[in-house]
């Protein structure tokens, strides 16, 4: 009898023992954090965290709140997500109402990468369900995608090390340095863009969500889109519609679909138009861990993108 | 030849004997009329019979066969009327799809059965009527042209006329004696109204727990013996019975 | 405008899967609604939520593991019912919750998916491929045939497993093959209009049959056309009005249920004033 209560009693010591030591082994990164003087630097979702890595090399400890290869528009955070972001030294957002969370995180020190762009807000695009996508953006009517057109990643680059010399000083040049080269690499995929989209028969493509805006006006295309801003939410037959007449109007065979989401939407679309095809244009909003592992970073998804894109233009 | 062979019967349930060491046979053509208080057990000795239950102990043969083989032959061949349950009233089926359900295996004659068995309990008029809108007699003849559409050997019936008018149980009465001399079913048949078991059944067999008397009606009622000693162990079945449930 | 719409293939595939559907769903719902378990398409919908987070995670086909798991836990919750002497309606309550539990957590592990979730929640019909239709069209055949085939017994347990188990039906096998059909039915219309609404569809169009008091073969038939008229006309208004195509259809067949109610409480009102006149003159 003695002997089992004894073995009871362990087990119930052992039992919560266990939970702890799971709980405190299952985050080693708040520990380890504690100890470390770099700074540490989270970002919101995937290209802030590759434009923030990239100024800060090995100066800081950047992280993702997003993780990698989620579809960003409808991520909440966590509790654990909201102590990263309070615990971090900068906290690195794109802004324009894309993180509607950003607010409540209350970090430190927070580097709003489309501050000081001057959005000139425009509403020609004619397809997709528009008035859903308009108040999904909450920013006033001002669309988010800026990464996608190198010259306001430039920009946004510009804002992530100005924070990074304000919350450091000690690293300025070391910061100055790493954002130049970074700022030199988008000039030149600007002009790779330009040369090659230089010789299109087609300026009108169709989107699979309002995320190429800023890239459109800034090398003179014109994107329709199947969805708002955000991709997601129950599609309407109407809307199906539209985009079919719409394809068919501009003699539009291909219809864009992207990385995170499932493509049954622009599959059917594209059954429905003549030699209808799909390809994928990603808003770059997430990089899976694989394609991470492989090394695929932001300006390598941007050219797969200009190649995709190459095609349903039909440049030369 | 013995239809119904049962050897040494005893079942129990949660600590409580409910059936004891019963034995008894059934010739065929024979209408045996089960007698015995509430909770006598009846009810559990059909349900050994019709393989609901089989943790008893001892046999039950029927058309000579074990029934814990579980030969579905010999369960076809019985016709089962339950102790009068209330049809839904909403159920969506007529008096005639209720019938079909009796038949194991449908073909082209299936429908001259189904009217045949509607015809025999006088219902044939009724037929794409819904169930739930019959009178209980009705729905209970129903029941009783399902379990004999499939033309079985053996109908067994617990208390089938309770809750249904004297006229109706006079005429369900006849329509029992009517399908045993013409159809040549057997049938075994549980009730308390010793009149009509006097009137309609060939034996007895008289249950409480235990078998109290087995044997041909005359021998039963004609025994004042037998019959002041049956209500008496009635009266004590009552009792026991009244003071379990306050026990338990 | 409608009839030029019906010149789109996703039209045509919506109207044809979406017919498949509301057949099946209202042949299974039947038996569903009379053996007085309604909630057990909703049960299983939301333990195949749970499947279907399970294969999202795993990386294996969602519906597959969506419709283990639903056959796994319709079997579980069966085997609750015989041996632990579970009501049935708490048993609905454990799968329905756990599944949606499972779910959420798995979700949550994750920190969300990269597939479009809200398709599985609300549906979309809109969106059948080819294949789908296909494949939804032969299940929908199999589903059928076997439960012809099967229509008598399956009645008769239905209107008393006793009985039925008396006559020497194989019972515990004939409802573990309705609970497979049953899981099969509802991973297939849950596709089409969401995980949240398929009990809709298996359970309203019944309901509404019943109320016309007829047998049983009149009852299905009757059923499977309300049904059938509930999705045709649901996806016509979803299409004039631009609205949401799931949603649409469970309200046009709820609008088809208050009608009938509505016309037979006149008529019984009729009814009732006529027998008193009679009685009177």
């Amino acid at each position: 009898m003695n002997q089992s209560r004894v073995a009871l009693a362990a087990i119930a010591t052992l039992i919560p023992l266990a939970m702890i030591t799971t709980v405190y082994t299952g985050r080693p990164a708040l520990q380890d954090r504690e100890e470390q003087e770099k700074i540490t630097v989270v970002a919101s979702f995937y290209p802030l965290y590759e434009f923030a890595s990239r100024v800060v090399g090995d100066r800081a400890e950047v992280s993702s709140l997003v993780p990698a290869g989620v579809e960003p528009h409808d991520w909440e955070p966590t509790a654990e997500d909201v102590s990263r972001g309070r615990a971090a030294d900068v906290l690195v957002i794109n802004g324009a109402g894309f993180e509607r969370w950003a607010d409540d995180m209350q970090a430190k020190v927070v580097a709003n990468t489309s501050e000081g762009i001057e959005f000139n807000y425009r509403e020609e695009n004619e397809a997709g369900d528009d008035e859903q996508g308009h108040e999904d953006a909450g920013g006033g009517g001002v669309n988010p995608h800026i990464w996608l057109d190198p010259m306001l990643a430039k920009h946004q680059i510009d804002k992530i090390r100005d924070v990074m010399a304000s919350s450091d000083p000690a690293n300025t040049d070391y910061y100055n340095q790493n954002a130049d080269r970074f700022t030199a690499e988008l000039d030149s995929l600007d002009a790779f863009i330009r040369s090659e989209l230089a010789d299109c028969n087609k300026s009108d493509f169709i989107a699979f969500h309002d995320a190429f805006t800023h890239f459109s006006e800034r090398y003179g295309l014109r994107q329709h889109s199947i969805h708002g801003v955000s991709p997601e939410g129950e599609i309407l037959p109407q809307t199906i519609q539209q985009i079919i007449e719409l394809a068919n109007g501009f003699g539009i065979n291909i219809i864009y679909s992207e990385d995170l989401i499932d493509s049954r939407l622009a599959d059917t679309i594209a059954n429905e138009i003549p030699n209808g095809k799909v390809l994928v244009l990603s808003p770059i909003e997430g990089i899976g861990n694989e394609e991470q592992a492989a090394g695929i970073r932001y300006i390598d998804k941007m050219k797969q993108n200009i190649a995709n894109l190459k095609e349903g233009l039909e440049c030369r | 030849m013995q239809i119904v062979e049962i050897d040494r019967l005893s079942y129990a349930y949660s600590g409580n004997l409910v059936l004891d060491n019963i034995s008894f046979t059934i010739d065929e053509g024979d209408i045996l009329g089960i007698i015995g208080p509430n909770g006598a057990g009846k009810t559990t000795l059909f349900s050994c019979m019709l393989g609901l239950l089989d943790d008893y102990t001892g046999t039950i043969k029927i058309l000579g066969e074990d029934i814990k083989k579980k030969n579905n032959k010999v369960f076809k061949s019985i016709g089962y009327i339950q102790q009068k349950k209330t049809i839904e009233q909403n159920f969506p089926a007529t008096v005639e799809e209720i019938v079909s359900l009796g038949i194991t295996i449908t073909d082209k004659t299936s429908k001259e059965k189904i009217a045949l068995a509607l015809e025999t309990v006088g219902l044939l008029a009724q037929k794409d009527r819904r169930v739930g809108e019959l009178s209980g007699g009705q729905q209970q003849r129903v029941l009783i042209a399902k379990a004999m559409v499939n033309n079985p050997k053996l109908l067994i019936l617990d208390e089938p006329v309770t809750g249904i008018d004297l006229e109706m149980q006079n005429k369900f009465y006849s329509l029992l004696e009517k399908l045993n001399q013409e159809n040549k079913i057997t049938i075994i048949w549980a009730s308390h109204d010793l009149d009509a078991v006097n009137r309609f059944a060939t034996s007895v067999a008289c249950i409480n727990r235990s078998m109290f008397f087995h044997g041909k009606t005359y021998e039963f009622f004609e025994n004042p013996d037998l019959l002041k000693a049956y209500s008496e162990s009635s009266m004590q079945a009552h009792m026991h019975l009244h003071n379990h449930t306050h026990r338990g | 405008m409608i009839l030029e719409v019906l010149e789109f293939g996703f039209m045509q595939r919506a109207l044809i899967a979406g017919i498949s559907v509301a057949i099946t769903s209202s042949v299974i719902g039947l038996f569903l609604v009379l053996r007085r378990n309604s909630l057990f398409g909703d049960a299983l919908s939301h333990a195949a939520f749970g499947g279907i987070a399970i294969g999202l995670a795993t990386n294996i086909y969602p519906l597959w593991t969506g419709l283990t798991l639903s056959i796994l836990g319709a079997v579980g919750i069966t085997k609750l019912r015989q041996y632990a002497k579970i009501p049935a309606d708490a048993t609905v309550a454990i799968l329905l919750s756990s599944g949606l539990a499972l779910g959420i957590l798995l979700i949550s592990l994750s920190g969300g998916f990269t597939l479009d979730l809200f398709s599985f929640l609300f549906g979309s019909i809109m969106l059948v491929s080819v294949e789908d239709t296909l494949a939804i069209l032969a299940m929908t055949g199999i589903i059928l045939s076997i439960i012809i085939l099967l229509y008598r017994q399956l009645m008769y347990i239905t209107f008393d497993e006793e009985q039925a188990r008396v006559s020497g039906l194989p019972i515990s096998k004939l409802n573990y093959l309705f609970i497979i059909l049953a899981s099969v039915a509802v991973i297939v219309s849950m596709r089409l209009v969401g995980i949240l609404l398929v009990s809709s569809l298996l359970v309203i169009p019944n309901v509404t049959a019943l109320l016309f008091n007829k047998g049983f073969k009149k009852t299905a038939l009757i059923s499977v056309s309300l049904s059938i008229f509930s999705v045709v006309i649901g996806i016509a208004i979803s299409y004039a009005a631009n609205l949401a195509p799931a949603g649409t259809i469970v309200l046009v067949s709820t609008a088809v249920f208050l009608t009938v109610l509505a016309a037979r409480h006149y008529s019984k009102k009729k009814q009732i004033v006529k027998k008193l006149e009679e009685a009177r003159s």
